[in-house]
């Protein structure tokens, strides 16, 4: 109670009335223009929740953000005959029209669908917004849901959505050549499928191999999908909050070549990376839920990913080690 | 501070609750009432059970009033309510509304009585975006619901009180017994999962105690109880987070620089659906 009365109190000393001291502020969406059914987004053939609508396309990313174990599924959609914009590699940009969605289910059981569409030019011109399941279909939730049927799923406000797709230009933080350059799942796609399909601007490459052995590719491609969007290189970027960008964990593709090429390496390494480290400062702040100011990532996500976690920490171990055998 | 006479003066100070008036012809009286806290309170649909407000939760309460008569005072009180919420995922979201602002007569029945009767004005209205809801619920609970008529929205509260002093030298005790009745004007903006009452009553009794340790410092302690006979709106799926009775307790320490007072308390709620809602207040009274 003393540590929060000493936050309260330093709100009050340090910061004007009305602005927050709080570094993760979301702005209420006040006037979401989506559907008020998920059944009427175009996800859905017309009459049905689960068979998908014409062009619709299953895809899944190498590389997951961690949900609280949730399963999820994720589907796009791109308006007929506007293909996307792959020119730069790193930020893809959408036609006006496209929809994606992404669905967790806990249990099996079908909780939440969000979907976020591109309704203008510019790089900021998406709507979001997220449907809770009940019954045989599932209806917009715009201020959120907390413990989602009965679940501990919370359904994140339309205001919040922006905390993470703004942190890129792109803002289909999935939808990209680093995630989708590998081969598909059946009845889903990836970069071969798309560009088979017409819907790649310029050739990407179908397979982007990740630098450093599986360990290492495996620790970069979390850390690039469940931390990139936020602390990245990316100067552009307007997440809802103000991260700290001395740290980068987005792979750019022209950054792949080693492993100390990449922006993970050069700003985390030495540190809140050391290596052979079990405790570095990032593995804490991963391992923490105490503290919305020192846990990691602070939204969105209630539990440890331990899975990840482990990943990450069995790289620092191996950087370790080769610092060792370095030395020798 | 209301306007005092001087043998309960003490009293009032410390608690803002006298409202004998004095023999001067007309005396002018202020206060603002700033709390700043941390609040966790229920709410009034399934989606968002419960208000956090963990680092910003702010309630502002200024209060004027004149005495043109012996034994009546006149004055108002206005509330602005301002917070920084909690999201489900996480993240913050802040705003700022008026609470409803409230007119009140008081009349000093002896050196010990008073009563109080006031009439508000129902401009904090309900936010389909619950958004404004949830400030108002935050700074009402940094209040601990001792002044909830201040903070309902769509409802116009009529408020009737009753104060008692006793004082001495050193020492003094008050009492308070407080009965908002809050009437529905709208329902606009109120989600389909909340059901909003037509009519609510929600009483407080407060009692105080304070020692005057110097001639420029007192301190004391209040409590308080309250209930909500029914709240004005209820989810209509019980959350699990529901409550009617709440006890609050706020140590006080006022320090008296001429006709100016400063105060700082701190309120906190004891148990029931506030639990773990506290806030530290800082108040500067003057009579002219």
């Amino acid at each position: 109670m003393l540590y929060r009365l000493a936050l309260a109190l330093l709100a009050a000393g340090c910061h004007d009335l009305f602005d927050p001291v709080f570094p993760f502020v979301c702005e209420p969406v006040r006037a979401v223009a989506a559907p008020a059914r998920l059944s009427e987004t175009g996800l859905y053939a017309a009459g049905s929740t689960g068979a998908l609508g014409d062009g619709v396309l299953a895809y899944r990313p190498r590389f997951e953000l961690w949900s609280d174990g949730a399963d999820k599924q994720r589907w796009l959609r791109l308006p007929p005959g506007a293909p996307i914009d792959t020119s730069n590699p790193d930020d893809w940009r959408f036609p006006i029209g496209t929809q994606i969605w992404k669905q967790f289910s806990r249990g099996g059981v079908r909780v939440e669908t969000r979907l976020i569409a591109k309704r203008g030019p510019g790089d900021a011109d998406w709507a979001a917004i997220a449907y809770r399941w009940d019954g045989d279909d599932a209806f917009a939730v715009p201020a959120g849901f907390v413990d989602a049927n009965g679940t501990p799923h919370d359904i994140p406000a339309a205001g919040e959505c922006v905390a993470c797709h703004g942190g890129r230009r792109s803002f289909a933080l999935g939808v990209s050549a680093v995630q989708l350059a590998a081969p598909a799942a059946d009845d889903e796609v990836a970069i071969t499928e798309l560009g088979v399909m017409g819907l790649l601007s310029a050739p990407v490459p179908e397979r982007i191999a990740l630098p450093g052995d599986a360990r290492a590719a495996a620790a970069l491609g979390y850390l690039h999908a469940n931390c990139g969007h936020c602390h990245s290189e990316d100067a552009a970027a307007k997440p809802c909050f103000v991260p700290d960008n001395s740290l980068a964990f987005w792979l750019p593709v022209d950054k792949l070549a080693a492993v100390a090429d990449t922006p993970t390496y050069r700003s985390a390494v030495d540190v809140v990376i050391t290596p052979g480290d079990r405790n570095s400062a990032l593995l804490a702040r991963m391992a923490s839920r105490d503290d919305i100011f020192s846990r990691m990532p602070p939204l969105g996500t209630r539990e440890v990913d331990a899975e990840g976690l482990a990943s990450v920490r069995a790289w620092v171990e191996a950087l370790g080690e080769q610092t060792n055998e370095a030395t020798r | 501070m209301m306007v005092c006479s001087a043998r309960i003066a003490v009293a009032c100070a410390i608690t803002g609750w006298c409202t004998h008036a004095s023999g001067q012809p007309l005396v002018v009286d202020g206060s603002i009432h700033a709390r700043l806290g941390s609040a966790a309170a229920p709410f009034i649909v399934e989606s968002l059970p419960e208000v956090r407000s963990t680092y910003e939760a702010y309630a502002i309460i200024a209060e004027a009033g004149v005495a043109p008569i012996r034994g009546w005072r006149f004055g108002t009180r206005i509330a602005i309510a301002t917070s920084s919420v909690e999201q489900p995922a996480g993240s913050y979201t802040a705003d700022y509304t008026l609470g409803n602002p409230e007119l009140h007569a008081d009349r000093a029945l002896s050196d010990r009585l008073a009563l109080r009767l006031a009439l508000g004005v129902p401009l904090a209205r309900h936010d389909p975006m619950l958004v404004r809801d949830r400030v108002l619920a935050a700074s009402d609970a940094v209040e601990g619901w001792r002044d909830r008529e201040l903070f309902q929205p769509s409802m116009l509260p009529i408020t009737a009180t009753a104060s008692a002093a006793h004082d001495r030298v050193r020492w003094s005790a008050r009492a308070q017994l407080k009965l908002p009745l809050l009437i529905r004007i709208s329902s606009t903006g109120l989600p389909d999962d909340a059901h909003g009452r037509p009519i609510a009553l929600l009483p407080v009794v407060q009692a105080a105690f304070d020692v005057r340790a110097t001639r420029w410092l007192r301190a004391g302690l209040a409590i308080h109880a309250t209930a909500a006979l029914p709240a004005p709106v209820a989810p209509v799926r019980g959350t699990g987070r529901d409550g009617w009775f709440q006890l609050g307790a706020a140590p006080r320490a006022a320090f008296m620089l001429g006709r100016v007072e400063l105060g700082v308390e701190l309120l906190a709620a004891l148990g029931g659906p506030l639990d773990g809602s506290f806030g530290v207040g800082f108040d500067v009274r003057a009579r002219l």
